[in-house]
C-alpha cells in the first residue's frame, strides 16, 4: 500500500470519530427525555392533539404531577373551530391532519410549527408576561390561530414539495500547488420574509375572527414611528441580527402593513401573496407583492411609513396639546441623549443610529414592576429577569423633585447601593413589609448549589424546573460565605465584590408553580397565583408555607394578573382574563365576595392598591395605555398620566409619587411622576364599576363542556404519530484530484415521531463517491440509547513518482504513473448520552471495517479492523446560539475524550502487519486521551479608540488541544492536524479551524499532542442589515490568528544493527525497546518536520529542523442570511506557515506520491510542504 | 426469483405504513393522472415515487463490426439490473430523481470451463427534469432534462490481464462521468398517447482501474467513452387500468478514447481514439402497465434489440450491449 492510501485511511476513520463523538440529546421541542409521563391522543376531525399525565399522581408523592387534559381538550375545540375560517382565507383546505403536541412540563412559553412536518407545538402555560408584549390573555386561541395560520400560509406559499422544503447545494475546491480550498453552499430554498410570515400570522387570526389590533400592539408600532426605531425595509425580511424589541417589532410591523393593504387593497392582498409565490420559485420573494398589487413592496413600505407617521404624529400632536403628563426616567444620572448643550448634542448625534438605539436600551429593555417599600428605603424593579433594587431615597431622584448625579457619583452610588437578585423573567414581586426582604417569582433550581451555579452544570435529575415563590432576605449578602456574586449595600465595602448566602433564599413549601406573588401589609402572608393545566388561580399563603388557602377554583383557562392587598389587608385587588373578558376583580382575603371593580371594554390590568386606600391600575381608554387611581367604594376614577406611548405598572411611593412603567420603542423603562404633576382628569364615565349581579353571576357560573372528547382519546402511538418524512436533497461538487471532479447526490431523511420517543436520521449519497448513515435514538428513558451504521465506499485518482536509481537529484529516471484507489469502510456504534446542564456525558462501543480493492481483487481486501469503546464528557457555556455568531464572546468549552482501542492490521499484502515508527504492528490494544479546551475573553477595545464610530467588541479566543496515546500506534490510530475547511469539518467557533491553517490538511500526526491556537478577533462593520439580492448582509468581523505546536510520535532506532529494512523501505526494529516515545517540548517531531540539510544521518534528534511549528493568519468573516430564513456566512482566511513540513503521503499537494526512496528510511513520504501561504475561501459555508 | 419476493415484501409494507400520519397525501401536490396515458412527463409537485425494478438479460450473441448478431460459440451471459429509483416533484415545474443500480451477472463459457458471477453497485444517476409545456385533459407535456452519471460501479476486473477468459469479476462503470441533455415530448389523444424523446450525452474521461496502461508502468489508464445521441418514438393505448406501451429507440455512439492523462483543465489531451469503438443501435421496447390505483403500478416491460454493432467492451454493457431481449418487472409506489 502506498502513502497516499495511508492518507485517505487516516481521513476517512477521522470522519468516522467526528462522526461517533457528535452527541445527542434531544432534537426538538423536548429539552428533557420524561419517562414519568404517558401519552395521549385526541383525535379530531382534522387534528390529532398529543398530551401527557404524570404516570404517579401526587397522592403517590410525585411533587411534579400534572396533566394537560384541560387544555389538550380546549385546544382540540379551538383546533376544529378555525379549521374552516383559516383554510378559506388561502382557498387552501388541508387534507393532511395536523398533529399539535401540548407541552406541560415546563412553565415556559413555547409555540411553534414545521408547516412541512404538519406540526404544532405549544406550551399549556403561557408564562406570566405575554399579554403585556400583545394586550391579551386568550392563551390557546390567540397562540393556536397564529400558528395554524402559519401552518395554512407557508404550506400554500411554497412553490417546493413539502417534502423537502428545498436542495442544498455545495461544493469545494482544492489545489494542492495553489495550496487554496475554495468552497460554496447554499440552500435553494422558501424565502418568505419575517414581516410577511409573522405578520401575516397575526393578520390572518384576526380575519378568522381570532386576533385584534391591540392597545399593546399599537403603543409597540406607534413608538416604534415616533422614535424612528422602525425595522428598515431592509432589515424587516429577516428574524437574523435583531435584538432587543426588533423581534416583537417584527411581528407587528407585520401585521400593521396587513392591515393597511387591506385598506388599499382588500383583505385577500396578504394571503394572495401566498398563493402566487406558491406557483413558482423566485429569487426575491418581494416580486410577488408587484404581482398582487401593482406596486413594489419598497414603495408600499414607504406609503406605509408616511401613512402611520401622519396617523401617530396627529396623536402625538393631540396629547402635547392636552398637556403630556409623563415625568421622566428613573436615571441617576442625565443620560446622552437628554444632552443641554451643543457639546452633547454632537457627541449624541455622532453615534452611528443602532448605537444611539443601544445606549437608549443599556437602561433596561423590560423593566417591569417598579416598586418602593414602605418607608422608602429601597426601590426596585425586575429588569431582564433580574430583581434589581437600590437604596435611593425617593428625594434624590430627578422626576421626584431631584437632581442627576455625575457619572463618577452614579458609579459609585450604584457599586454601593444596589444589589441584583434572580428571578423569573416579566414576573411580579413585593416587598415585605416590615423587613429588608422580598417575594419574588423564582424557580426551584434556581438557587442551585454554587459549583452547579457556576458551571452550569445543573443536576436536574428528574428534568422539572417549576416556577414558585421564594422569598429573599437582601440584607443576608454580608456573609463572606462561599455564594453567589453580587455587589453590596455596604458603603465600606465600595468597589469589593461579595459572595451571595445561599440561606438568603427560601423557597416557600407548597408553592409549585406559583406566580406573581404580593406580601400582605402584615409581612406573614404571600398571595400568588398558582398554575394548573391551562389555568391559574388566587392563593394566599403564610411565609413558611403553611395555611395555604385557594381562594379560587377556576379550571377553565381562566388567567390572572398581578394582585395587591388592600392597605389592612382584609381584600385583594387583581386581573382577570376569562371568556374573553379583562376586568379588575376584588376579593375578600377570606375567599369570598369575588365581584368586579371594573366591568366594561377596555383592558385593565397591573392593579395596585395605595396605601391611600386608592386602587392605581393601567387601562387602555383611547387605545392608549394610562394610569388612573379609582376609589373603590365609589368608583370615582381620575387620570393621572397623559402620555403618547404607554404607561403601565403604577406604584404609589411613601411620598404619594407616582412610579410606573413607560413603554417606549426601547423597551419598557422605569418612570417616575411626581404628585403635583398627576393630570387629576375625571375618568369616572370610561370606567363601568356597577355591573348587573346576573350579568355577573352568569359569567362566574359560564363552563365550556369538553367532556365530548374523552370519546375520541386514545393512548398514544408513536408509530401512528410519526411527522411528515423530512428529506433534504443535497448535491456536492467536489474535486478529488486536480483532474477529477467527484459528484455526488443524495438526501437526508428524518423521521421522528411526536412525542420525541423515537427518531430516526439517514443519509445516503450517491456519486463516485458513497456514503450511507443511518443512525436510531431512543428517547424514552433518561440517557438516549443511539445505535448508528455507516458504509462508506471511495475512489480517487493519484499519481506515483518512480524514480530507478532512488535518487531525487538526477531526474531524467524519474516517471510517474497513475493510479486510481478504491477504499470501503464500515462503522458501527452503540451509544449512551445524558446531558447534565452544560455537561453531556457519553460513552458508547463501536467498531470499524477498513480495506481496499485494487484492479486484480474481486473483493475489498480488510486492511484493519478495530474496536472501541469510549468515555466522553463535553462541556460547554457557549451557547448555540453562537455556532453561527462570528464573534462569540465568553463562555468555555471542555471536551474530554477516552478511548480504549483494539486494532488488528490484517492487510494481505503486508502479511496482516504493518510498519509505524519502526515497530512491525500486528493486533494491539491502546489508550488514547483527548482534551481540548476553548475559552472566549471578552477583552477592551483596542481599535474603537480610534474609529468616529465605534463599531462593537473584540474578543480574545484561546483553542488548547492535547493528547496522548499511552503507546506507538498505526497511523490510523494517531493525532492529526492541519489546515481545515469547514465545508468538509463544521463550522469552527468552538474547536477553530484556524488551527495549524497554515499547514496542508491531515499532514501532521502523533502519539502526543499539544497544539495552542490564540486569536484577537474584532468587529470591522457591525449591524450592516443591508440586503444584497438573495442575501443579507449582517456584520463584518476580523481576526489575527496564530498557532504553536506540534505533534510527537515514537521514533526508530538509528544505531546500526538495531534495524533491518523491509520491502517497503521502511526501518523496522529488531527489538522494539529500541523505539522510543519524543518528548514534548524537548524533542524535534521527526514525522512533522523534514531532514535538515545533513539528515542523511537519520534519525539523530538534531538532524531534524522543528521542536515546534508556527503559523499566523488573518481571517475575514461575514455574517449574512440568504433567503431571509437561512445562516449564510462566509469567510476568507490567510495563513502563513513558519516551517517546512513533512508528513504523510502527499505533502505537498501536487497529487504524485514521491515514491523514491526517503532519505530517511522510514514509512513517510519523502515530500515536504516549505513554509508558505493556504488560503481558505468560504461562500456560505460558515467559518 | 428474489427481487419478486421483494417486490410482495413491499407491497405488503407500505398499507401498514399508511395508518401512520407521516404517510398521508398532502394538500400541496399537484394533481397526478390516474392511468399511464393522461400522465406527464414530469412527476407532479409533491408526489414521491419509489421504484423498485429488476431487469433480466440473457444474452447468447454479439454484434460484429458488421452489425450482425453473431452467436456465442460456447459463452452464455446473464446480465441483470436491479435498480432502486426515486423522483420527487419538486416544484410546480420541476421533478428532481436519483436512480440507484446493481447488477447481478453470471458469465459461463464451456470452452474455457468458467462460470464467473457476481454481483455489484452500478452507476447512480441523478438529474432534474424542467417543464417546458403542461396542459392538461388531455395531457400535453414537453420537458427539459439534466441527468449526470458518476462512476460508483465496480472498476476492478479482478484480473490486471484483459480478456473473458481470465476475467474474476465483472467491470459495472466505465469509470467516468456522464452529461445528459433531453428534450421530451408527449401528447395525448383520448385514449392514445404518443411520445417521443431526444438527447445527447456529453461522457467525460476518467482513470479508470479496468484499463491498465501497458506502455507507463502498468499503472491506471485514462477512458472516455464515445459521446452519445439518442432518440426514442412510442405510443401507448390505455385500456381500463391497463396501458399497453410500444416504442423504438436508436443511439448512436462515438469512438471511445483511452490514454494517459495530460496536464491542466483539459485531462485528455493525450488520448487517442480506440478504432471500431463507435457504433449505432436500435432497439424496439414493449410494456403492459397495470394500474393498482394511483399509488401503485405494476410494470412489465420486454426490450428487443433489432440493430448494433460490435463495441468492442465486452463485457461491459454500459459500452458494449450484447444480443438479446432484456425483460423488466417494475414496481412503482408513489404518495
Amino acid at each position: 500500500m502506498n502513502n497516499k492510501m495511508k492518507l485517505a485511511t487516516a481521513a476517512m476513520v477521522a470522519s468516522v470519530g467526528t462522526l461517533s463523538m457528535d452527541a445527542e440529546a434531544k432534537l426538538f421541542w423536548s429539552e428533557y427525555n420524561h419517562p414519568d409521563l404517558e401519552w395521549f391522543t385526541i383525535e379530531t376531525e382534522h387534528f390529532n392533539v398529543h398530551y401527557a399525565v404524570s404516570k404517579e399522581s401526587k397522592e403517590e408523592g410525585n411533587s411534579h404531577y400534572f396533566t394537560t387534559e384541560w387544555s389538550a381538550r380546549k385546544t382540540a375545540a379551538v383546533a376544529e373551530e378555525m379549521w374552516q375560517p383559516m383554510c378559506e382565507e388561502f382557498n387552501y383546505f388541508l387534507k393532511e391532519r395536523v398533529d399539535i403536541v401540548m407541552l406541560n412540563h415546563t412553565d415556559y412559553l413555547q409555540g411553534f410549527t414545521i408547516p412541512s412536518w404538519d406540526i404544532i407545538e405549544i406550551s399549556a402555560n403561557p408564562g406570566g408576561y405575554f399579554y403585556r408584549m400583545r394586550g391579551r390573555m386568550e392563551w390557546f386561541s390567540d397562540v393556536l390561530v397564529h400558528e395554524f395560520a402559519h401552518v395554512v400560509s407557508l404550506k400554500a406559499n411554497t412553490p417546493f414539495g413539502e417534502g423537502t422544503g428545498g436542495i442544498e447545494i455545495g461544493g469545494l475546491y482544492s489545489n494542492g500547488i495553489l495550496n487554496t480550498d475554495a468552497g460554496v453552499s447554499f440552500s435553494l430554498m422558501d424565502s418568505d420574509p419575517f414581516w410577511w410570515a409573522e405578520g401575516g400570522a397575526e393578520y390572518w387570526s384576526e380575519e378568522t375572527g381570532y386576533n385584534w389590533w391591540t392597545a399593546a400592539r399599537d403603543h409597540n408600532i406607534r413608538m416604534t414611528f415616533l422614535e424612528d426605531r422602525q425595522l428598515t425595509y431592509e432589515e424587516w425580511v429577516t428574524r437574523i441580527g435583531k435584538s432587543g424589541f426588533d423581534g416583537e417589532r417584527g411581528y407587528q410591523q407585520g401585521y400593521s402593513f396587513a392591515l393597511y393593504l387591506r385598506e388599499r387593497f382588500g383583505p385577500q392582498t396578504f394571503a394572495d401573496f401566498a398563493i402566487e409565490s406558491g406557483k413558482k420559485w423566485r429569487l426575491n420573494w418581494d416580486d410577488v407583492v408587484e404581482e398582487v398589487t401593482g406596486v413594489d413592496a419598497e414603495t408600499l413600505y414607504n406609503d406605509w411609513s408616511a401613512y402611520l407617521m401622519e396617523r401617530y404624529t396627529a396623536l402625538r400632536d393631540r396629547i402635547k396639546e392636552e398637556g403630556e403628563h409623563l415625568g421622566s426616567e428613573m436615571l441617576p444620572a442625565r443620560p446622552d441623549w437628554d444632552y443641554r448643550d451643543p457639546a452633547g448634542r454632537d457627541k449624541w448625534l455622532g453615534k452611528r443610529l443602532r448605537d444611539r438605539e443601544s445606549a437608549k436600551e443599556a437602561t433596561g429593555v423590560f423593566n417591569y414592576y417598579p416598586h418602593y417599600n414602605e418607608d422608602g428605603t429601597l426601590v426596585g424593579s425586575n429588569n431582564r429577569g433580574a430583581l434589581t433594587i437600590s437604596e435611593y431615597p425617593e428625594s434624590h431622584w430627578y422626576p421626584f423633585g431631584g437632581h442627576y448625579s455625575s457619572d463618577a457619583d452614579v458609579q459609585q452610588t450604584a457599586r454601593e447601593n444596589s444589589v441584583s437578585l434572580p428571578m423569573e423573567f416579566g414576573h411580579g414581586w413585593d416587598f415585605v413589609p416590615g423587613r429588608r426582604a422580598v417575594v419574588v417569582t423564582g424557580n426551584e433550581n434556581g438557587m442551585r448549589p454554587m459549583w452547579q451555579r457556576r458551571t452550569r452544570i445543573t443536576t436536574n435529575w428528574d428534568g422539572y424546573d417549576w416556577k414558585n415563590i421564594m422569598v429573599i432576605d437582601i440584607d443576608e449578602y454580608a456573609r463572606d460565605e462561599d455564594g453567589r456574586e453580587y455587589t453590596s449595600f455596604t458603603p465600606e465595602r465600595v468597589g469589593r465584590t461579595r459572595r451571595w448566602n445561599d440561606s438568603a433564599f427560601q423557597i416557600i413549601p407548597n408553592t409549585e408553580r406559583g406566580m406573581e406573588p404580593a406580601a400582605s401589609p402584615d409581612g406573614q402572608k404571600v398571595a400568588y397565583f398558582e398554575y394548573t393545566d391551562g389555568t391559574t388561580n388566587l392563593v394566599t399563603i403564610n411565609l413558611d408555607g403553611s395555611e395555604k388557602k385557594h381562594l379560587t377554583t377556576f379550571a377553565d383557562g381562566t388567567w390572572m394578573q398581578q394582585v395587591d392587598w388592600s392597605p389592612d389587608g382584609s381584600q385583594l385587588v387583581f386581573t382577570m382574563f376569562r371568556n374573553f373578558h379583562n376586568d379588575l376583580w376584588v376579593i375578600n382575603a377570606d375567599g369570598t365576595g369575588l365581584r368586579p371593580l371594573t366591568w366594561d371594554g377596555w383592558e385593565e390590568f397591573d392593579a395596585h392598591w395605595g396605601n391611600d386606600g386608592m386602587i392605581y391600575f393601567s387601562a387602555d381608554v383611547g387605545q392608549v395605555f394610562n394610569i388612573y387611581r379609582m376609589d373603590p367604594e365609589t368608583g370615582e376614577t381620575e387620570k393621572l398620566t397623559n402620555v403618547y406611548g404607554g404607561a403601565m405598572s403604577p406604584h404609589l411611593t411613601p411620598d404619594g409619587n407616582l412610579l410606573y412603567q413607560y413603554y417606549t420603542a426601547h423597551g419598557y423603562k422605569n418612570y417616575g411622576l411626581h404628585k403635583s404633576e398627576f393630570m387629576n382628569q375625571d375618568a369616572s364615565d370610561h370606567f363601568n364599576t356597577s355591573p348587573r349581579a346576573s350579568e355577573v353571576e352568569e359569567f362566574l357560573g359560564h363552563s365550556e363542556d369538553l367532556t365530548r372528547y374523552a370519546e375520541v382519546t386514545v393512548p398514544y402511538s408513536p408509530w401512528a404519530s410519526l411527522i411528515a418524512p423530512s428529506v433534504s436533497p443535497s448535491l456536492r461538487f467536489n474535486n478529488d484530484s486536480l483532474t477529477n471532479w467527484g459528484l455526488q447526490a443524495g438526501a437526508t431523511f428524518l423521521l421522528i415521531d411526536f412525542a420525541e420517543e423515537h427518531l430516526f436520521y439517514g443519509d445516503a449519497m450517491f456519486g463516485e463517491d458513497v456514503d450511507l448513515v443511518g443512525q436510531y435514538l431512543f428517547q424514552k428513558w433518561r440517557p438516549n440509547i443511539s445505535l448508528m451504521a455507516r458504509h462508506i465506499e471511495s475512489k480517487y485518482d493519484y499519481g506515483i513518482a518512480l524514480d530507478e536509481d532512488d535518487d531525487p537529484t538526477t531526474t531524467d529516471d524519474q516517471t510517474v504513473i497513475e493510479g486510481k484507489n478504491y477504499q470501503a469502510a464500515n462503522v458501527g456504534m452503540i451509544a449512551m448520552d445524558y446531558s447534565i446542564g452544560a455537561l453531556g456525558l457519553r460513552t458508547g462501543l463501536g467498531g470499524i471495517t477498513y480495506g481496499f480493492k485494487g484492479a486484480d481483487d474481486i473483493a475489498v481486501n480488510p486492511y484493519m479492523n478495530k474496536a472501541y469503546g469510549f468515555l466522553a464528557a463535553f462541556y460547554s457555556t457557549v451557547s448555540q446560539y453562537y455556532y453561527n455568531h462570528p464573534n462569540p464572546r465568553s463562555g468555555r468549552s471542555l471536551d474530554f475524550i477516552y478511548t480504549h482501542g483494539w486494532t488488528d492490521l490484517v492487510y494481505d499484502a503486508y502479511g496482516g502487519v504493518d510498519v509505524d515508527d519502526g515497530e512491525l504492528l500486528d493486533a494491539y490494544n491502546f489508550n488514547s486521551f483527548e482534551f481540548t479546551y476553548t475559552e472566549f475573553f471578552p477583552v477592551p477595545d483596542l481599535l474603537n479608540k480610534w474609529r468616529k464610530k465605534p463599531q462593537g467588541d473584540p474578543t480574545l479566543q484561546m483553542n488548547l488541544q492535547l493528547g496522548w496515546i499511552d503507546r506507538n500506534v498505526q497511523t490510523n490510530d494517531e493525532f492529526r492536524a492541519g489546515g481545515r475547511h469547514p465545508y468538509f469539518w463544521g463550522p469552527g467557533s468552538i474547536n477553530p479551524n484556524t488551527q495549524f491553517a497554515g499547514y496542508p490538511g491531515g499532514a501532521l500526526s502523533g502519539e502526543t499532542m499539544a497544539i495552542l491556537n490564540m486569536a484577537y478577533r474584532f468587529p470591522i462593520a457591525t449591524r450592516l442589515s443591508r440586503k444584497m439580492g438573495p442575501a443579507f448582509i449582517n456584520d463584518i468581523y476580523g481576526q489575527f490568528f496564530a498557532t504553536a505546536g506540534n505533534l510527537w510520535s515514537y521514533r526508530p532506532p538509528s544505531e546500526p544493527g538495531s534495524y533491518y529494512t523491509n520491502a517497503f523501505d521502511e526501518r523496522v526494529a529488531r527489538n522494539p525497546d529500541d523505539i522510543v516515545r519524543e518528548v514534548p517540548f524537548v524533542d524535534k517531531a521527526y514525522k512533522n518536520a523534514p531532514a535538515s540539510e545533513d539528515g542523511a544521518a537519520y534519525p539523530e534528534a538534531d538532524n531534524f529542523t522543528d521542536t515546534l511549528l508556527y503559523d499566523a493568519g488573518f481571517e475575514l468573516r461575514v455574517s449574512a442570511a440568504l433567503f431571509n430564513n437561512r445562516y449564510w456566512n462566509s469567510f476568507a482566511r490567510v495563513a502563513y506557515g513558519f516551517n517546512e513540513v513533512r508528513g504523510l503521503s502527499d505533502v505537498d499537494g501536487d497529487d504524485i506520491i514521491d515514491n523514491t526512496s526517503s532519505t530517511v528510511g522510514d514509512s513517510l513520504s519523502n515530500e515536504t510542504e516549505p513554509a508558505g501561504v493556504r488560503v481558505y475561501v468560504g461562500i456560505g459555508t460558515s467559518w | 426469483m428474489r427481487f419478486l419476493v421483494a417486490g410482495v415484501a413491499c407491497v405488503l409494507f407500505v398499507p401498514s405504513v399508511a395508518e401512520a400520519t407521516a404517510w398521508q397525501s398532502k394538500t400541496m401536490q399537484s394533481p397526478l393522472a390516474a392511468r399511464e396515458v393522461g400522465r406527464s412527463l414530469m412527476l407532479p409537485k409533491g408526489w414521491m415515487e419509489m421504484t423498485l425494478s429488476a431487469d433480466v438479460k440473457q444474452a447468447d450473441a454479439y454484434w460484429s463490426s458488421e452489425g450482425e448478431a453473431v452467436a456465442f460459440d460456447s459463452a452464455s451471459w446473464l446480465y441483470t439490473t436491479e435498480r432502486i429509483g426515486f423522483r420527487y416533484g419538486f416544484s410546480p415545474n420541476s421533478e428532481i430523481y436519483l436512480s440507484v443500480p446493481m447488477h447481478y451477472m453470471s458469465l459461463t463459457h464451456e470452452d474455457y470451463g468458467t462460470d464467473t458471477s457476481a454481483f455489484h453497485l452500478g452507476d447512480p444517476n441523478f438529474g432534474v427534469i424542467f417543464s417546458l409545456f403542461e396542459q392538461k385533459a388531455p395531457t400535453t407535456s414537453v420537458v427539459f432534462r439534466v441527468d449526470l452519471k458518476s462512476p460508483a460501479g465496480n472498476e476492478s476486473p479482478g484480473s490486471t490481464i484483459a480478456g473473458p477468459s481470465t476475467l474474476r469479476d465483472f467491470v459495472t462503470t466505465t469509470g467516468s462521468h456522464d452529461l445528459t441533455v433531453e428534450f421530451g415530448a408527449k401528447r395525448q389523444l383520448g385514449s392514445l398517447a404518443v411520445e417521443g424523446n431526444f438527447g445527447f450525452v456529453n461522457r467525460f474521461s476518467g482513470l479508470v482501474q479496468w484499463l491498465v496502461q501497458a506502455e507507463e508502468g502498468q499503472g491506471a489508464g485514462r477512458f472516455k467513452p464515445g459521446n452519445r445521441v439518442y432518440g426514442g418514438l412510442g405510443a401507448i393505448a390505455q385500456l381500463g387500468p391497463i396501458a399497453l406501451k410500444a416504442g423504438g429507440r436508436m443511439m448512436v455512439q462515438g469512438d471511445a478514447q483511452a490514454g494517459t492523462t495530460s496536464g491542466g483543465l483539459t485531462p485528455d489531451g493525450q488520448l487517442e481514439t480506440v478504432a471500431g469503438s463507435s457504433g449505432t443501435y436500435l432497439d424496439v421496447d414493449t410494456a403492459v402497465v397495470v394500474h393498482y390505483n394511483r399509488n401503485f403500478d405494476l410494470e412489465l416491460g420486454a426490450s428487443i434489440p433489432l440493430m448494433g454493432e460490435d463495441l468492442m467492451f465486452f463485457p461491459l454493457e454500459d459500452l458494449h450491449p450484447t444480443v438479446g431481449n432484456t425483460y423488466t418487472v417494475a414496481l412503482k409506489a408513489r404518495y
